[in-house]
C-alpha cells in the first residue's frame, strides 16, 4: 500500500461527514483501484475500533493542559541553581524536545549504601513506621503536618523523626508536601538525600537509577554526605545513574508526573533498566532489562491495565526482544522477563 | 417523508448500486447492501431530511461499513479460541458459554489498552488534536480554537494520527 493511496483514504475518510461531500468523485476513486477500496477498508475499521471505546479511552488517556506544555526552549533556570565544581562536573549534554540536558557528575565520593532496612536502630528517635506494599497494591499515607504520600506498589517507606520529617524510600512514591517554614523534611531515596521546600514530586528508585520529577514547587536534591545541592524545579526531572556518578537534568511535563496512580507510566528519557524495574511492579513477574539495552533511554507512555501487555508494549516500542529466565524447574512458568536488543 | 424517500430512491437506485460495487468490490452482495438500505427506509421515522441523496449515499456507506464490523469481529474471535484453545486444557468438554464473556472481556480490556497505548504515543500536536476530537468528541472547528491553530491544521494533524495509529495497530 503505497504512501499516497493510504494518505487519499484519509483524506476521503474524512471529508465524509460533509455536507458537500462528492459522492460521484468518490465512486470515481474507489473504481479506478481495488487497491484504494482495500485502504478506505482499513481506515474505516481503524476509525470505527476507536469509535466503539471513546469512554474508556477518555478515562484511561492524560487530560489534554488547557495551555499546550511549552518547555522553554532557550532559557534555562537552571544554569544558576546547579553549584559548579569543586565537587560537581558540569557537561551539556543531548536535549530532549526543547529543553536542554546537564549532565552533572556525580562526585566520587558518593556513598552508594542501600537503605538500612533493619527495624532496631537505636539512634532513631521512636516514632518510625515502615509502609509497605505488595504487587499490584498502592497506598496513600498521610502524615500530620498535611503532608501525602501515594507509594507505588512494591514499594517500602520508612517514616521517622519527631515531627515525621525523615523519610526514606525504596521503590516509587508521587510526594504532596505543604510548605512549612519551620521544618525541613527530607527524604533518602536511591542514595541521594533530597529536601523539600514545599512541593509535589515523583521519586522512582530502584538499585542503580533514581529518577526524580517535580510537579510544583522546588527541590533540593544531594548526594547522601556531600556538601552541594542541586535545586530541582517544577517541571524538571534529574535521572541518576549511581554507578556511572551520572545525574542528568531534564525537562518534564508537570501533568505527566505521578500519572501511574490513573494507570499510566510516563516516562521521559529514562533509563530503561529503571522501567523495566517500574514495569515489574505491575506485571507480576521480575522483569529486568539485557546489558546490551540498560542505559537505553525510553520515552512514551504505557498504559498499566492490567499489566499483563507492559512487556511486550515496551518491547514493541524499543524493539526489544522478551526472553524467560529459567524459573522452577527450568520451565517457564515463574520465570523473570529478560528485555534483549531485537533482531529487526 | 418516507414517500418522498422512496422516490429518491428508485430515481437514484442504478447510481447507488454503481457506488456500492464500487465499494464492497462485489456485485452481490452489492445488491444485498441495496435490499436492506429499501428495508431501512421502509422502517420511516427518520423526520425531515435536508439533502435526500447525501442521506441515501450515507445509509449506503454505515451498512458496507457494518458489514466490514462483522467480518472482523469474526476474524478476531475465531483467532482469539484458536490461540485459547491450543493451550487450553483439553480434559474441559465444553468450553462454550462459561467463557464466551470472560474471553470477550479480556479481549476489550487488552484492545482498549492497546488502543490507549497507540494514541498515548503520537506526535504531541497529532495527539491533542486526535484526543480532542475523536475521544472527547470536540467538533473540528472547537479543536481548532482551543489549539490555537486552524481548521486545515487540525485536518493536518488528524491526518498524521490516523497514519500513525494505522501502522502502531497494523499487527492485529
Amino acid at each position: 500500500m503505497t504512501e499516497t493511496i493510504i494518505d487519499r483514504a484519509i483524506a476521503w475518510h474524512r471529508a465524509q461527514d460533509d455536507a458537500d461531500f462528492d459522492w460521484d468523485g468518490f465512486t470515481l476513486w474507489l473504481e479506478a483501484d481495488p487497491a484504494h477500496r482495500l485502504a478506505f477498508d482499513e481506515i474505516a475499521l481503524l476509525d470505527a475500533r476507536i469509535a466503539d471505546h471513546r469512554p474508556a479511552l477518555a478515562a484511561l488517556l492524560p487530560p489534554i493542559a488547557a495551555v499546550p506544555v511549552a518547555l522553554p526552549a532557550t532559557e534555562d533556570p537552571m544554569e544558576n541553581r546547579v553549584m559548579p565544581p569543586r565537587r560537581w562536573g558540569l557537561r551539556a549534554g543531548g536535549g530532549i524536545a526543547a529543553a536542554i540536558a546537564l549532565a552533572v557528575a556525580v562526585p566520587a565520593l558518593l556513598t552508594l549504601s542501600p537503605l538500612n532496612l533493619s527495624p532496631l536502630n537505636l539512634s532513631s528517635p521512636p516514632s518510625a513506621a515502615d509502609y509497605r506494599t505488595g504487587a499490584g497494591q498502592s497506598r496513600t499515607i498521610a502524615l500530620k503536618d498535611g503532608s501525602r504520600i501515594a507509594l507505588a506498589a512494591s514499594s517500602h517507606l520508612r517514616v521517622e523523626g519527631k515531627g515525621q520529617d525523615k523519610l526514606t524510600l525504596e521503590g516509587g512514591a508521587l510526594f504532596d508536601i505543604p510548605h512549612r517554614p519551620d521544618r525541613t523534611m527530607t527524604i533518602r531515596a536511591g542514595g541521594q538525600e533530597i529536601s523539600d521546600i514545599g512541593t509535589r514530586f515523583d521519586i522512582l528508585a530502584d538499585a542503580r537509577t533514581m529518577r526524580v520529577a517535580v510537579a510544583e514547587g522546588v527541590i533540593a536534591l544531594r548526594p547522601a554526605g556531600a556538601g552541594n545541592a542541586v535545586r530541582l524545579p517544577a517541571g524538571r526531572q534529574m535521572v541518576i545513574d549511581r554507578a556511572a556518578h551520572q545525574g542528568e537534568i531534564s525537562a518534564v511535563a508537570p501533568d505527566a508526573i505521578g500519572s501511574w496512580r490513573q494507570g499510566r507510566l510516563i516516562y521521559e528519557a529514562v533509563p530503561l533498566s529503571l522501567v523495566a524495574s517500574d514495569i515489574s511492579r505491575y506485571a507480576g513477574v521480575p522483569v529486568r532489562a539485557g546489558a546490551d539495552v540498560a542505559g537505553r533511554r525510553f520515552s512514551g507512555v504505557l498504559i498499566v491495565g492490567d499489566g499483563s501487555g507492559l512487556v511486550g508494549e515496551v518491547a514493541q516500542l524499543m524493539d526489544l526482544r522478551i526472553m524467560r529466565e529459567g524459573g522452577r524447574g527450568g520451565g517457564r512458568e515463574g520465570g523473570a522477563v529478560l528485555l534483549r536488543a531485537g533482531g529487526g | 417523508m418516507e414517500g418522498g424517500l422512496e422516490t429518491v430512491y428508485h430515481a437514484l437506485r442504478g447510481e447507488l448500486l454503481r457506488f456500492l460495487i464500487a465499494r464492497t468490490g462485489n456485485a452481490a452482495e452489492a445488491e444485498d447492501v441495496l435490499h436492506d438500505m429499501w428495508l431501512r427506509i421502509g422502517e420511516g421515522g427518520s423526520g425531515p431530511i435536508a439533502n435526500p441523496r447525501a442521506y441515501l449515499y450515507r445509509i449506503a456507506q454505515n451498512l458496507v461499513l457494518d458489514r466490514l464490523r462483522e467480518t472482523k469481529r469474526r476474524e478476531v474471535r475465531d483467532r482469539a479460541w484458536m490461540e485459547l484453545a491450543t493451550g487450553a486444557d483439553m480434559r474441559r468438554p465444553d468450553p462454550v458459554d462459561p467463557h464466551a464473556d470472560a474471553l470477550e472481556q479480556m479481549t476489550a480490556r487488552e484492545e482498549v489498552a492497546r488502543l490507549a497505548s497507540a494514541i498515548a504515543n503520537l506526535p504531541p500536536g497529532a495527539r491533542r488534536a486526535f484526543q480532542l476530537h475523536k475521544v472527547e468528541g470536540m467538533p473540528q472547528g472547537e479543536v481548532a480554537s482551543r489549539l490555537g491553530i486552524s481548521k486545515s491544521g487540525v485536518e493536518k494533524h488528524m491526518a498524521v494520527a490516523m497514519k500513525y495509529l494505522r501502522r502502531a495497530l497494523s499487527e492485529d
